[in-house]
């Protein structure tokens, strides 16, 4: 390889911290005008990569160059031609957007003349232009997240570096964003980042598989995937939970996945394993499957018997309750003039995974502190676990789980610290307390790594630990604040199944969450925005019946390439990006043809069907219903 | 490399920071008047006005006079007359008195005769450094009156006894009165200014690795110089304004006057505070956590300062081995410095020795400071 002609160029990246190794001869090469992704599970080494092109961190051995400069000799010269986003927000929160915005532009010496009417540019760009004089720290997660981008586009870099740019933004801002980066690509940027969310996975234009310090497969998406040589087998049947149990005792647990409302069953020989299914029962609907980057990932998670020895105790002697858990009306809280959240009723029983969903900023964090006696109502009135909502607040928090969204885990505390600090909170003592220590071990897969400090426990084990910790106390009502934010795919399906667990044993789990495919595990779901509940129901339903839009998918080769061009074709109201392909949401089931026939004109090769909404489409078209001007995104 | 622009850039950041950051800007002005204040008022240690009881059993003329002598002075007033030597001991005991003086029945005889005669004289001996400072005035008195009357003998009498009586009269350059507020002065203005420079530039590093800037910025072009500078010169300005309080306090509310050139007190004190904010920032870069950083910054600004700059105990009185610690803390040679240039207005070349310890400190400060700032992760 010639490490002039690519963009990035790492050679043998090795890098090791104490006796963890973060790189382990580490080579690629990121061609210029592509998007490159780094994709793995948490500790994976992304970040690590990811620092190191930036010159900010020493490898131990082997030299990056970025547009043919050394980051190790040349550093300097390295520093002007890139930007890096780093995985905190990175701005000043006292600072204003404008202020951020001309810091970074002096740090880099942009062009004074003409400044001020680039960095308006920039605001447009990005759709920001309407708060250029709010503090940065005021403004919603995803504008924070396009705040920083825009900072480092300031001086023009000719590599962008992104460390999972998009954790823990909605999904609308998500596909704004997105459009940013196509647009920066077109102009011929080269990005480097990487992301938890595998449909983003999915759009770059080559990905680099990471595992344990190794680039374990490179190659486009679908390269990665059809090299992978897994195949597989989707299960649809009429109680998954039930079939769950039965699937992975006849199947083994590590090839049986939940995936949404159906089974991925990873297969070595399809045709026999599909008559099996057939035979097993006749509710299942057998149909073969395409594998995606989720599979992959799943697939290179070896031990599944780990997972499975998990969830066996999550529900060790909970007490199964029945009937309605919790029930509120009208419950609204005001901070001075602003209404934080108006007049929510809700009425779950137990044993329901409720999920809520929202863009940032929306309520839903004061939604779930009310409901767990945290932050009293301004006004309303109801029952949680049978305890008076205004009154009985104390009694309240004694009795639910609470997982907040900033981690409650105090990081000087070593694992077992923590959670007997947690436990005598909760007032377990001597024998009891032993017993959930090791129960909590258990649930976090920690047992061996008791005695570490809890600062260098990584994504998902520190996500378990924080569950384990908050419901010690086994309450029957748990609420959970996006628990999975940031955590890798396998980590967060592992957590999910844990919630499942939990639902199974008639516990009920109040989950708010990002990702969208994660909402269609829930049995019902609020979406919530600005504070009102603008829809509440099963996901199936809310995908049949509150969405009067038809969709219509088109796969295609550089989808971003013809996004404008689609607007314009007869009864398209909406495109946007999804997965690697593109949604259009449309009037009438008549506008698929005319969409054919935009493809075939331009001799294309374009796959265009009608699908089922996703739970992404679904959220995206009630927001833009509910902010038709995309005030408050 | 160094680019001015970058600097400036830092230099508005910084300046935001403290500004939209009101508490702590108002904590730095505030501190430093509240030090004064207090320091001002509880750290005198001039004595005047104690309360003074008597006991006149001789009740003449001669005695009365003794007595308008100790009340006339600055330094006592006379509470009280007592008929018995029992009852003014009861006042002692109940601190309503701190001096008793007891005159004989025979005062005004003897001294009409010219004979020897003495006054006994009381002092409350629980307070040491009160009793000791009473005692002196007394003795002073006592030699004022008996002068009085030699005076008044010689006049009287017409007769000259062995010439020109020589008296002693000592005089304290700089400070004639010996006002202990006019030494205390130029010690706060040391004080604040390391407390609050240390204070402020301690957080300023820790606080962009606690919330992640940092990592944002090292991977800009910034360069090394442009950061610590860029943190401190707005930091100079907020210490530059405190010795503005300072010096105007001084002068206002307790007229201590500024005897020396104030260019060259600001350019002294320029100096000193480079050379704390470098400290404050050393440790910041070292520490990395705010809370930690800041706590030994007062602790370190405070103490010394109050204790081993010379400013409240002399530095010539301590044993050798904290005498020799006395030079590791800048504050030493500032406040003699400043006491220097406050009180007797002497120049730089009166000083020059002082001044380069000083220079020296700050100037290794500047360099510890740029040294351990890394603008890598580790």
């Amino acid at each position: 390889m010639n490490k002039t002609s690519f963009a990035v160029y790492a050679e043998s990246i090795t890098k090791k911290y104490k006796d963890v190794t973060a790189a382990d001869n580490i080579s690629l090469g990121v061609n210029e005008g592509e998007i490159y992704g780094l994709i793995g599970p948490d500790g994976a080494g992304k970040t690590t990569m990811l620092r190191i092109i930036a010159g900010i961190l020493k490898p131990d051995s082997g030299s990056v160059y970025v547009c043919g400069h050394s980051c190790d000799t040349e550093h300097d010269a390295v520093k002007d031609s890139i930007a890096y986003m780093s995985q905190k927000f990175g701005l000043y929160p006292d600072l204003t957007v404008w202020e951020n915005i001309k810091f970074y532009a002096d740090l880099y010496g942009v062009e004074k003349h003409g400044l001020k009417e680039h960095i308006e540019d920039l605001l447009d760009f990005s759709y920001m232009r309407p708060f250029k004089k709010r503090q940065a720290g005021r403004l919603s997660g995803g504008m924070k997240q396009k705040l920083q981008l825009v900072c480092a586009l300031v001086h023009k870099p000719e590599v962008l570096l992104l460390d999972e740019p998009t954790n823990g933004v909605d999904p609308v801002s998500r596909r704004d964003f997105w459009k940013i980066l196509y647009k920066l690509v077109a102009d011929g940027m080269t990005i480097v980042m990487s992301t938890a969310y595998l449909d983003e996975a999915e759009r770059c234009s080559r990905i680099g598989l990471m595992n344990a310090g190794r680039v374990i497969a490179e190659g486009s998406p679908d390269e990665v995937v059809k090299n992978s040589g897994l195949n597989m087998l989707s299960v649809r049947c009429g109680n998954c939970r039930k079939a769950s149990a039965t699937l992975k005792k006849e199947f083994g647990a590590d090839r049986v996945h939940a995936f949404g409302d159906k089974f991925r069953i990873f297969s070595a020989d399809i045709s026999a394993d599909r008559k099996k299914l057939t035979e097993m029962s006749a509710d299942f609907i057998v149909t073969d499957e395409i594998p995606v980057l989720e599979d992959i990932f799943m697939s290179m998670q070896k031990d599944m018997s780990a997972d499975d020895r998990i969830l066996s105790r999550v529900t060790d002697d909970i007490a199964r309750r029945s009937g309605e858990s919790l029930k509120v009306t009208g419950l609204t809280k005001k901070f001075g003039d602003f209404t934080a959240v108006n007049s929510i009723n809700l009425t779950v029983p137990y044993g329901e995974i409720f999920g809520f969903l929202g863009p940032n900023g929306a309520g839903k964090s004061t939604t779930i502190k009310m409901l767990c006696g945290l932050l009293p109502p301004t006004s309303g009135s109801g029952r949680v676990g049978g305890m008076d909502v205004m009154k009985d607040a104390e009694k309240i928090k004694a009795s639910i789980g609470y997982m907040s969204q900033k981690f409650s885990l105090y990081e000087d505390l070593k694992v077992y610290e923590n959670i007997d600090f947690y436990g005598g909170i909760y007032g377990l003592k001597n024998a009891e307390l032993e017993r959930r220590r090791d129960w909590a071990l258990e649930l976090s897969g920690l047992r061996d790594r008791k005695n570490e400090m809890t600062s260098v426990l990584v994504g998902g084990w520190r996500q378990r630990l924080a569950l384990a910790c908050s419901i010690l106390h086994k309450p029957s009502i748990v609420f959970l604040d996006e628990p999975t934010s940031g955590a890798d795919p396998a980590s967060r399906r592992l957590f999910w199944a844990i919630i499942n667990e939990l639902a199974l044993h008639g516990v009920t789990v109040f989950v708010s969450t990002h990702y969208m495919e994660e909402a269609e595990y829930c049995d019902r779901l609020a979406l919530i925005f600005r504070g009102e509940m603008i829809a509440m129901g099963r996901p199936d339903v809310l995908k049949s019946e509150m969405m009067r839009d038809n969709i219509i998918e088109v796969k295609v080769n550089r989808p971003q390439d013809y996004i404008e061009d689609l607007t314009a074709v007869r009864g398209v109201m909406d495109v946007s990006l999804f997965g690697a392909g593109l949604h259009l949401r449309t009037e009438d089931i008549s506008a698929e043809e005319g969409i054919a026939g935009f493809f075939r004109e331009r001799k294309i090769s374009a796959d265009v069907r009608k699908v089922l909404p996703s739970m992404e489409d679904v959220f995206v078209s009630m927001i833009e219903k509910a902010d038709p001007e995309g005030k408050n995104v | 490399m160094f680019s001015p622009r970058r600097l400036k850039a830092m230099v508005i950041k910084e300046f935001i920071h403290i500004i939209r950051d009101w508490r702590s800007l108002f904590l730095a002005i505030a501190i430093p008047v509240m030090l004064i204040l207090l320091f001002g008022y509880a750290l005198n240690t001039d004595l005047k006005n104690i309360p003074t009881g008597v006991v006149d059993m001789s009740n003449t003329p001669q005695s009365r006079e003794l007595i308008s002598i100790f009340d006339g002075s600055d330094y006592f007033s006379v509470k009280r007359g007592y008929a018995s030597y029992e009852q003014l001991q009861q006042d002692m005991r109940m601190k309503r008195i701190l001096t008793g003086v007891i005159i004989k029945r025979d005062f005004a005889d003897r001294v009409l005769k010219n004979e020897e005669t003495s006054v006994q004289v009381l002092i409350d001996g629980s307070d040491a450094n009160t009793g000791r400072q009473a005692l002196n005035y007394i003795q002073a008195l006592s030699m004022i009156y008996n002068t009085q009357i030699k005076a008044e003998r010689a006049g009287l009498t017409g007769y000259t006894s062995g010439g020109v009586q020589a008296a002693v009269v000592p005089r304290a350059w700089y400070n004639q009165g010996m006002v202990s507020t006019y030494m205390i002065v130029p010690g706060i203005l040391a004080i604040v200014m390391a407390v609050i420079a240390a204070m402020l530039a301690s957080v300023t590093v820790a606080r962009e690795w606690e919330t992640g800037t940092m990592e944002q910025l090292i991977s800009t072009p910034v360069r090394r110089l442009e950061l610590t500078f860029g943190k401190v010169i707005p930091l100079y300005c907020i210490g530059l304004a405190d010795v503005i309080i300072a010096v105007g306090l001084g002068r206002l509310v307790f007229g201590v006057p500024m005897r020396g050139n104030p260019a060259l007190l600001f350019f002294v004190a320029t100096i000193f505070l480079t050379g704390v904010l470098f400290f404050g920032l050393v440790l910041s870069i070292n520490l990395k956590k705010q809370v930690l950083a800041n706590q030994i910054a007062i602790v370190t600004g405070f103490l010394p300062t109050l204790i081993l700059s010379g400013f409240v105990f002399t530095i010539a009185n301590m044993p050798l081995p904290i005498r020799i610690l006395t030079h590791v803390f800048p504050a030493r040679y500032f406040v003699s410095m400043l006491k220097s240039i406050y009180l007797k207005g002497v120049g730089l070349e009166m000083i020059f020795l002082n001044f380069l310890f000083l220079l020296i400190y700050t100037g290794l400060m500047v360099l510890i400071a740029n040294k351990r700032l890394k603008m890598r992760l580790n």
